[in-house]
C-alpha cells in the first residue's frame, strides 16, 4: 500500500504549489465574479450570489470589448508568428557572427522592463515621435503618420514583445531538423520552394502549434500595447480589467471580466491544434 | 541510360584543407564502385559532390558527356542513400517513396503502381509501407531509403556507408541484396565505406582513398592481391608487409603476401620457400584462425589458417610460401 503510493508522495509539492498559485486564485477570482458590485463604499458586497456581472457583460460595450480583444490577439499572434519565422529561417542561413548579432538584437530588449519598451516605442511612434519628425524633415511626407494612439500602435507595441519569443523557440525547432533531410529532398528533386512546403515547414508544425498557442494566450491578456498605444475604442480585457478594478473599484466585474479572460483563453488554445490537425493528416497519409 | 559518369580533376577545399585532392575517375554504366577510406578522408564528400549537395571548388562532373559540375541536386536526377537514411518523419514509408515521384508530377495511379513496385523489389511489404518510418525497424528504414532513391528510375545511385547503422548479420544480408538489387536494376552505383569486406564482395571496382586523394581504383582481386601502395595493402585486410629482401627477391622495397596464403604443416613442405619460426600467438576467429609467428630472423608474420593449429605456442613450426604469391609493392620502387 504504502509503495504504491511512493510516485504520489513525491508530486505532492508541486501539486501543492499549483493548487496554491493557481488553482485557489482561480476560485477565488470566480467567486468573487459572483458576488454584488459595490453600492456607494467598498469594492463588493459580501455574501451575495448573482449572475449580474455576466449578464451586463453581454451588453453591445461587452461584446464588443471580446471581439477586439480576440481579433487583436489574433492578428497580434498571427502576425508574430509570420515575422518570427521569417526571422528564424533568415537566421538559419546567416553566418555564426551575424547569427549572434541577431540573438543579441532578439534578447536585449527582453532584459528592459515592458513598461520602459512600450515608453520608447510611445516617443518613437508619436505624431511628434522620431519616425515621424525625420520624415518629415526628409521632406518624405508634410503630415505626421498616426502610427500611435490606434490600433496600428496597438499593433506594433505587441508584436514588438511577442516576436523575440517566437523568433527563438522557432528557431530552436528549425535547428533541430537534419540538414541531411533537406539535402534528401533537394536530391530526390524538390526546388527550395517544395523543400519548406513539403518539409520544413511540416516538420516544424508541431513547433509552431505550441509557439502559436502560446502567443495567442498572450495576447488575449495584452495590455501595455493597448494602453498606451491604442486608442480607448479597441480596448482590451486586460485594460477593461484594471479600468473596472483601480479606477472604478467595481471587483466583482473585474473578476468577472478576468474569468471570461481565461475562459477564452482556453477556447484559443485549441484553433492552432484544430488547424493543424487537418493539415497532419492530409500529409502523413 | 547514361553510358559513362566521369569526375575531372575534382578537387573540394574546406577551410584551406583539401577535403578532396585532384580526383580523376571515369565509371561506365551499369559499374558497382566502392570508394574506401578511413574516415575523415574525404570519401563522404567526394560523393555529395556528385550528388550536388557540394560544389567543387576545381574541376568538373560529367554524365556522359554533359558537364553537371554546376547543376543543383534537383535537377542531377540522382539517387542518394543517406548514412542516417535521412527519411522524412512526418511522412509514411509510402510518401517517403513517393516523394520524388510527386516532385515529378506524375499521375497519381502511376505514381502508386511505382511505389508497389519498387518497395515488393527491395523486400517491403505492404504493411510496413504504410507506417512512419519510426516505426520501422533499422533495416526495414534502410530498404525505404533504397526504394526511395530507385523509385524514380536515376542516372546513377549514391549510397554513403548503406549499412554502417545496422548489426552484422543484418549488414552482410542487405550487402547482398543491394548488390542483386543493383545487376537487377543494372544501375550504375558508387559506395563509400570503410569496410573492406563489404567493398571487396559488392564492388566491380574498388577506389581507395586517403587524405582526399583517390590513391588506386582497381579490380577488387587486383586490388587486394597486387596492391600498389602500402597504405592500400593494410587497408583491404589483415596483410604482412616485409621488406623484400627477406625473401631474397629484391635488395630494396616491401613485399606484401596476405596471411592465408602462408602455409604450415604438411602443406609447408610442397612450398618453394621455406623458415622455421616460433608461435607468439593464436587467435581462435570461429572459421578461421590467426597465428601470430616470429622468424629465427626476428621477422613477425600473421598466417591465418582454416584449423585451428595442433602446436600449443611457443612451439616452432615450418613455414612455405610460394614464391609467385609473394607482390613486390611497387610504390617503393620509386625509392630505388
Amino acid at each position: 500500500m504504502i509503495k504504491k503510493l511512493h510516485p504520489y508522495i513525491f508530486i505532492i509539492p508541486a501539486l501543492s504549489l499549483i493548487t496554491l498559485t493557481i488553482f485557489t486564485p482561480l476560485f477565488l477570482m470566480i467567486r468573487v465574479s459572483l458576488l454584488k458590485p459595490p453600492e456607494g463604499t467598498g469594492f463588493y458586497i459580501p455574501d451575495t450570489l448573482s449572475f449580474e456581472n455576466y449578464q451586463s457583460i453581454f451588453d453591445s460595450y461587452g461584446v464588443s470589448i471580446l471581439i477586439n480583444t480576440s481579433i487583436f490577439a489574433l492578428e497580434v499572434s498571427f502576425l508574430s508568428m509570420l515575422f518570427g519565422f521569417g526571422f528564424a529561417i533568415l537566421m538559419q542561413e546567416l553566418s555564426n557572427f551575424l547569427r549572434i548579432i541577431c540573438f543579441i538584437c532578439l534578447l536585449l530588449p527582453k532584459f528592459i522592463s515592458p513598461l520602459i519598451i512600450v515608453f520608447g516605442l510611445q516617443r518613437l511612434l508619436g505624431s511628434h515621435g522620431i519616425i515621424n519628425d525625420s520624415l518629415i524633415a526628409a521632406h518624405l511626407i508634410n503630415i505626421p503618420l498616426d502610427l500611435s494612439r490606434n490600433h496600428i500602435g496597438a499593433l506594433i507595441a505587441e508584436m514588438y514583445l511577442t516576436i523575440p519569443f517566437v523568433t527563438l523557440f522557432l528557431f530552436s525547432e528549425l535547428s533541430s531538423i537534419d540538414k541531411e533531410t533537406l539535402n534528401a529532398a533537394k536530391g530526390l528533386g524538390a526546388s527550395n520552394y517544395q523543400v519548406f512546403r513539403k518539409i520544413t515547414f511540416p516538420m516544424c508544425i508541431p513547433g509552431i502549434t505550441i509557439v502559436w498557442q502560446l502567443s495567442i494566450a498572450w495576447n488575449l491578456g495584452s495590455f501595455l500595447g493597448p494602453l498606451f498605444l491604442g486608442n480607448p475604442s479597441n480596448t482590451t480585457i486586460a485594460c477593461e480589467v484594471y479600468h473596472q478594478a483601480f479606477e472604478i473599484g467595481n471587483w466583482p466585474m473585474a473578476a468577472t471580466w478576468g474569468v471570461l479572460m481565461t475562459a477564452i483563453i482556453m477556447v484559443f488554445l485549441w484553433l492552432p491544434k484544430l488547424t493543424f490537425r487537418f493539415m497532419l493528416n492530409e500529409n502523413s497519409k | 541510360m547514361i553510358n559513362k559518369i566521369k569526375l575531372e580533376n575534382l578537387t573540394y577545399c574546406y577551410k584551406d584543407k583539401k577535403a578532396v585532392d585532384n580526383i580523376s575517375l571515369s565509371l561506365h554504366s551499369g559499374k558497382f564502385l566502392t570508394i574506401l577510406g578511413p574516415s575523415g578522408c574525404g570519401k563522404t564528400t567526394v560523393l555529395k559532390l556528385i550528388g550536388g549537395y557540394l560544389f567543387p571548388t576545381k574541376g568538373s562532373i560529367y554524365i556522359d558527356d554533359t558537364d553537371i559540375t554546376s547543376t543543383g541536386p534537383c535537377f542531377r536526377n540522382i539517387g542518394m542513400v543517406f548514412q542516417n537514411y535521412a527519411l522524412f518523419p512526418h511522412l509514411s514509408a509510402r510518401k517517403n517513396i513517393a516523394f520524388p515521384l510527386d516532385m515529378r508530377k506524375l499521375p497519381k495511379n502511376e505514381c502508386e503502381k511505382k511505389v508497389n513496385a519498387i518497395s515488393e523489389l527491395v523486400g517491403l511489404t505492404q504493411k510496413e509501407i504504410d507506417r512512419k518510418p519510426s516505426e520501422l525497424s533499422g533495416g526495414q528504414q534502410q530498404r525505404v531509403a533504397l526504394a526511395r532513391a530507385l523509385v524514380f528510375e536515376p542516372h546513377l545511385l549514391l549510397l554513403d556507408e548503406p549499412l554502417a547503422n545496422l548489426d552484422k548479420a543484418l549488414r552482410t544480408n542487405l550487402r547482398r541484396e543491394i548488390r542483386r538489387l543493383q545487376r537487377e536494376i543494372n544501375i550504375t552505383t558508387i559506395m563509400v565505406t570503410h569496410d573492406h569486406e563489404e567493398a571487396i564482395s559488392n564492388s566491380d571496382l574498388i577506389g581507395v582513398m586517403d587524405q582526399g586523394k583517390l590513391l588506386e581504383v582497381n579490380d577488387p582481386k587486383i586490388i587486394y592481391d597486387n596492391p600498389k601502395s602500402v597504405f592500400v595493402a593494410n587497408f583491404l585486410g589483415e596483410t604482412n608487409i616485409i621488406p623484400a629482401h627477406f625473401f631474397n627477391i629484391s635488395k630494396n622495397g616491401m613485399a606484401h603476401i596476405r596471411p592465408e596464403k602462408i602455409k604450415i604443416g604438411d602443406q609447408a613442405n610442397e612450398c618453394n620457400w621455406k623458415k622455421n619460426g616460433i608461435i607468439t600467438g593464436i587467435t581462435f576467429m570461429g572459421a578461421d584462425c590467426l597465428i601470430d609467428l616470429k622468424t629465427n630472423e626476428g621477422v613477425q608474420l600473421k598466417i591465418l589458417t582454416r584449423d585451428p593449429p595442433s602446436f600449443p605456442i611457443d612451439s616452432t613450426i615450418t613455414i612455405g610460401i610460394d614464391i609467385e604469391s609473394i607482390w613486390l609493392i611497387p610504390e617503393n620502387f620509386k625509392d630505388l
